[in-house]
């Protein structure tokens, strides 16, 4: 049991009254940047970042990891409260979310999905500590001929998260997918469809054309209902969940945790995938899935635990490996290095007062956001007693201020604006703009890792059903589909024996 | 301006079909590769024929959908117009005259269009979310805002 | 009444002095730098130029008497960053912290929004160079050996890199072409995917900076066959450079240093030369760069522009040679 003395070796790290602070500071910030549209754990990361240049490494990688975490709470409460979502993992939030909030179900919501992010947090660090060296491994046999399976696996299950009609939801994963292509292509340098500007050689922001589809576009509609739009007045008991909430959120909860940390396999792209696979899963799950989209706390539950427990697998590269999978985790590892702790197998043995104290740390991390979190939901369900001819400049400021911080470019700005209008035209007309932001970001990866698999394999197509994790991701993705096809099947024959019983 | 919303999902349709089409031809003069290593031009263009097969199929279930006639639908209501202007202006203006100045006519303009507060009302409380969001985004969080260029 | 002159007089006083700042041109009398200087950065947050010029500025606030306010400007690959500089007002407080590529590499290969004479260079903060990895039972165990191995199996070797026309494949291709090997590039979005697909065994050739491998370095997780610097590296000595290959005028090292624009005042550019070389001397920065892999340089103004120069005219012909010329 020698896990358990150096578990109780890092809690006596993680105690101390300055690593204790510290940590506190970094949730605090974390959740700050979070809740920001636009703002994420990167720019929060490089803020705070000079500050550790002089704190002891143990303490300076404690209160960064707080950051990154800790932004994944934040990231819910716009979603939900405003339908902006914080960051691109709380895109699918906005759905039942923000529906919750126009019910008059703000608290709840917001509860659940700390609730949810604590579980899914505290879960993937218990992942990484037990099995981080193994899962490493396994993470290294995701080549790009796996991913490509994985990609195409997500591509399939995208198409049950939207409530539209399938070919309008088709049309909007094509232009997803077309967006996606705009820039330099990365495997030969060749600029597509940049008319000649090197501002559009890395293609249009992502972040920049959330804020625009979901939150901007939502303004823009309300503002029309000005005069009608009913204020919310949430009373104390609206504040928190009922039991039936959590009755129905608590297997939801559960499988976003187990998703969330699966799908922590694909670096970079985990905490959006994550979400939007555990949102298909309790829509297919569910009794009544035609009532998602309505307000279904299980669409909040789901995707806020998967995105949090993805944390923990993010973590597992950097920490095991010394692989900066992400930007934010790449900040973490310049940090580590300045104070001379090299990440890496060894870590565990040259390092242990920073690697126990860090995972120690989490723990204590999670409980500190938990704490923090459900008190402010109080306070921010309040912002919507103010009426919305005041909220609606407010939100826009922050947007603003948020989205040019990310680049410090004004060129973002006018992207969310002009992408606001595409999405206010596009939902007037029903299309839902979910699956074509979630598009771009599968579509990119997707043709990268297929030609990158082609280049790797000379032009040999095989390389793509070579190798177990290629195999085990294209059977599940063929499974799938068995399933769909006879749902399809059976739907149909129930729908017509129905009308042959009228008859 | 009034929409049949019909009309909208038929326009928004032609669009589509028009930026698929596009986006096929211009892919066409891309580097296409071969069939065992597809260049960057392949995706782009199956894109774009798909773009177009999927248009013309939205077009034709708006087309052939036989319902009762339908309310016409509110299209760019003048709050639209004056908020999408707000943000194309402060984009503009953003870097050129500085944080507080942009930020304080953009709420200003967006006060005086949408609340019932009148033109003085709206110029304090403007300049009260000036200062509000220069210590929280420039002070607390530290953030880079554009300064005014002016050199006091 | 005279209370009421004397601070009428004040009033004046104070108002043409406001004036007077205001409409005088920036002399050479007034110190420098009077206000917060401004760096910008053109990569996101969090990568390695980032970091090292985050500390320079920091260590630089000292000799400079101001705040260094770093901004990042990502985008184009660095180009944003660098036309921002370029276009910036040239009088001291705005500087770029600039890597090779925007400015030896991509302009050979694509349109960029600024010419070579739209900045000078202020000082060379620190460089480094790439190196060629492979898993320890890899059929070669140095630099010539490797070239041999690549000669016998051209375009067989898969090595994983940042890019067509990244430094990777340039500073690379710099040494593979004149020797007349052939390897194929695979390329990732960074160093970290790079080292994740070559642990893996997705690709045979690790190629990349050393940061990210430094553990793996250690343990004998993999053996490094070359750098790219003509000169050894002392993370690790054992490896060839180019000069061990017999190409002393073919060594790339991936650098970061301080341009401003173009007219900016020369006693000026003299201040931040002297404040920023300072800065990367000092042992505090010297030790944190030895930690990242890094070496800290703080050259001179002119020996940066002659590594600017040189290294520009070789990448022009390492690019058309693979015939990424823009055209």
């Amino acid at each position: 049991m020698e896990t358990i003395d150096f578990v109780m070796q890092g809690f006596a790290v993680a105690l101390r009254p300055e690593n204790l602070l510290f940590g506190f500071v970094g949730c605090l910030w974390g959740t700050i940047v979070g809740v920001i549209p636009g703002l994420g754990p990167l720019t929060g990361l490089t803020l705070l970042l000079p500050l550790t240049f002089k704190l002891d490494p143990t303490t300076a990688i404690i209160m960064l990891s707080g950051i990154f975490y800790g932004a994944m709470y934040g990231g819910s409460t716009t979603s939900i409260l405003v339908r902006i979502p914080g960051e691109a993992a709380s895109i699918i939030t906005c759905m039942d979310g923000y529906a919750m909030a126009r019910d008059g179900r703000a608290g709840p919501a917001l509860m659940i999905a700390a609730i949810g992010s604590f579980v899914g947090g505290t879960a993937s660090v218990i992942g990484l500590m037990l099995f981080a060296p193994p899962l490493a491994d396994l993470m290294l046999q995701v080549g790009p001929s796996a991913e490509f399976g994985l990609m195409l696996l997500a591509l399939l299950i995208l198409s049950f998260v939207s409530q539209g009609s399938p070919v309008k939801t088709a049309v909007m994963v094509l232009i997803g997918l077309a967006i996606a292509t705009i820039g330099l292509d990365p495997l030969t340098a060749y600029p597509r469809f940049t008319f000649g500007s090197v501002r559009l050689a890395d293609g249009i922001n992502f972040v920049a054309m959330a804020l625009g589809l979901f939150g901007v576009s939502e303004i823009l509609l309300n503002l029309e209902e000005i005069t009608k739009v009913h204020v919310i007045r949430p009373t104390l008991r609206s504040l928190t969940p009922r039991w039936k909430d959590l009755k129905d959120s608590a297997p939801a909860i559960g499988r976003g945790t187990v998703i969330g940390f699966v799908f922590g396999f694909i670096p970079g792209i985990s905490h959006v995938v994550s979400t939007f696979v555990s949102y298909a899963v309790e829509k297919r799950l569910s009794n009544e899935p035609e009532k998602f989209g309505t307000g279904k706390i299980e669409g909040v539950a789901g995707p806020e635990t998967a995105n949090n427990a993805t944390t923990g697998s993010a973590m597992i590269p950097l920490l095991v490996l010394g692989i900066p999978a992400i930007p934010a985790t790449s900040i973490l590892l310049s940090a580590l290095l300045i104070h001379g702790v090299q990440p890496g197998p060894q870590i565990v043995r040259d390092h242990p007062d920073v690697f126990w104290g860090l995972i120690a740390s989490m723990y204590i991390g999670n409980i500190m956001l938990l704490i923090l979190n459900l008190p402010l939901v109080g306070l921010f369900v309040n912002l919507l007693r103010v009426p919305y001819a005041y909220l609606a400049p407010g939100v826009l400021l922050v947007s603003v201020v948020g989205i040019y911080s990310v680049n410090a470019n004004t060129t973002e700005i006018a992207i969310m604006a002009v992408f606001g209008v595409i999405g206010y035209v596009l939902r007037k007309a029903s299309f839902d703009p979910a699956p074509l932001l979630l598009a771009i970001v599968l579509g990119d990866r997707m043709e990268i890792s297929l030609r990158r698999a082609l280049m790797i394999s000379d032009g040999d197509w095989w390389i793509l059903v070579q190798g177990a994790m290629s195999k085990i991701f294209l059977g599940a993705l063929l499974l799938l589909l068995v399933l769909q096809g006879s749902t399809w099947l059976l739907g149909f024959r129930r729908k017509n024996a129905a009308e042959i019983d009228k008859i | 301006m009034n929409v049949r919303p019909r009309r909208l999902e038929l326009t928004i349709a032609a669009i589509i079909f028009a930026l698929g089409a596009l986006m096929a031809g211009s892919a066409w003069h891309m580097p296409m590769g071969t069939t065992s290593l597809p260049g960057p031009g392949f995706l782009p263009l199956a894109i774009g024929i798909l773009l177009t097969a999927t248009s013309l199929t939205v077009a034709a279930r708006c087309a052939m959908a036989a319902g009762p006639a339908e309310e016409p639908t509110l299209l760019g209501h003048r709050f639209i117009v004056v908020t999408f202007a707000a943000l194309l202006g402060v984009a503009w203006l953003f870097e050129r005259v500085g944080f507080p100045i942009s930020i304080f006519l953009f709420m200003f303009v967006l006060l005086v269009a949408l609340s019932p507060l009148n033109w003085w009302r709206a110029a304090l409380s403007a300049a009260a979310a000036v200062a509000v969001s220069y210590v929280f985004f420039g002070v607390v969080l530290g953030l880079n805002l554009p300064r005014t260029p002016l050199p006091f | 009444m005279i209370n009421l002159l004397n601070r009428r007089t004040a009033l004046h006083a104070a108002l043409a002095l406001g004036i007077a700042t205001l409409i005088l041109p920036a002399s050479a009398q007034e110190k420098f730098p009077s206000r917060p200087v401004e760096l910008v950065v053109p990569t996101p947050a969090g990568g390695g130029t980032d970091i090292t010029m985050r500390l320079l500025a920091e260590i630089a606030e000292t000799g400079l008497g101001q705040k260094v306010v770093v901004i990042n400007k990502p985008g184009g690959a660095g180009t944003v960053g660098v036309a921002a500089v370029t276009e910036a007002k040239p009088d001291g407080y705005m500087l770029g912290a600039v890597y090779n590529a925007p400015l030896t590499m991509l302009p050979h290969i694509q349109a960029v929004p600024y010419a070579s004479d739209a900045y000078i260079p202020v000082s060379l903060s620190n460089s480094a160079p790439l190196v060629f990895c492979a898993k320890p039972d890899y059929p070669a165990k140095d630099a010539k050996e490797f070239i041999e191995h690549l000669k016998k199996n051209p375009g067989k070797v898969t090595y994983g890199g940042d890019g067509v026309g990244g430094t990777v494949h340039l500073s690379g291709e710099r040494i593979f072409s004149v020797l007349g090997a052939k390897a194929r590039l695979i390329p990732f979005q960074s160093a970290g995917e790079t080292l994740q697909n070559f642990l893996g065994g997705h690709v045979e050739i690790y190629g990349g900076s050393f940061p990210p491998i430094l553990a793996h370095l250690r343990e004998g997780r993999m053996k490094c066959l070359l750098v790219t610097s003509a000169d050894r590296h002392f993370i690790a000595p054992d490896v060839m450079g180019t000069k061990d290959l017999g190409l002393p005028n073919a060594g790339t090292t991936v650098w970061a240093g301080l341009i401003a624009p173009k007219g900016t005042p020369a006693d000026r550019i003299a201040i931040l030369e002297k404040a920023f070389g300072d800065a990367a001397r000092t042992p505090r920065y010297k030790e944190a760069m030895e930690k990242l892999g890094t070496r800290a340089e703080g050259s001179s103004a002119a020996d940066f522009r002659k590594l600017l120069d040189q290294e520009s005219a070789a990448m022009k012909e390492v690019v058309a040679a693979l015939g990424l010329q823009r055209k």
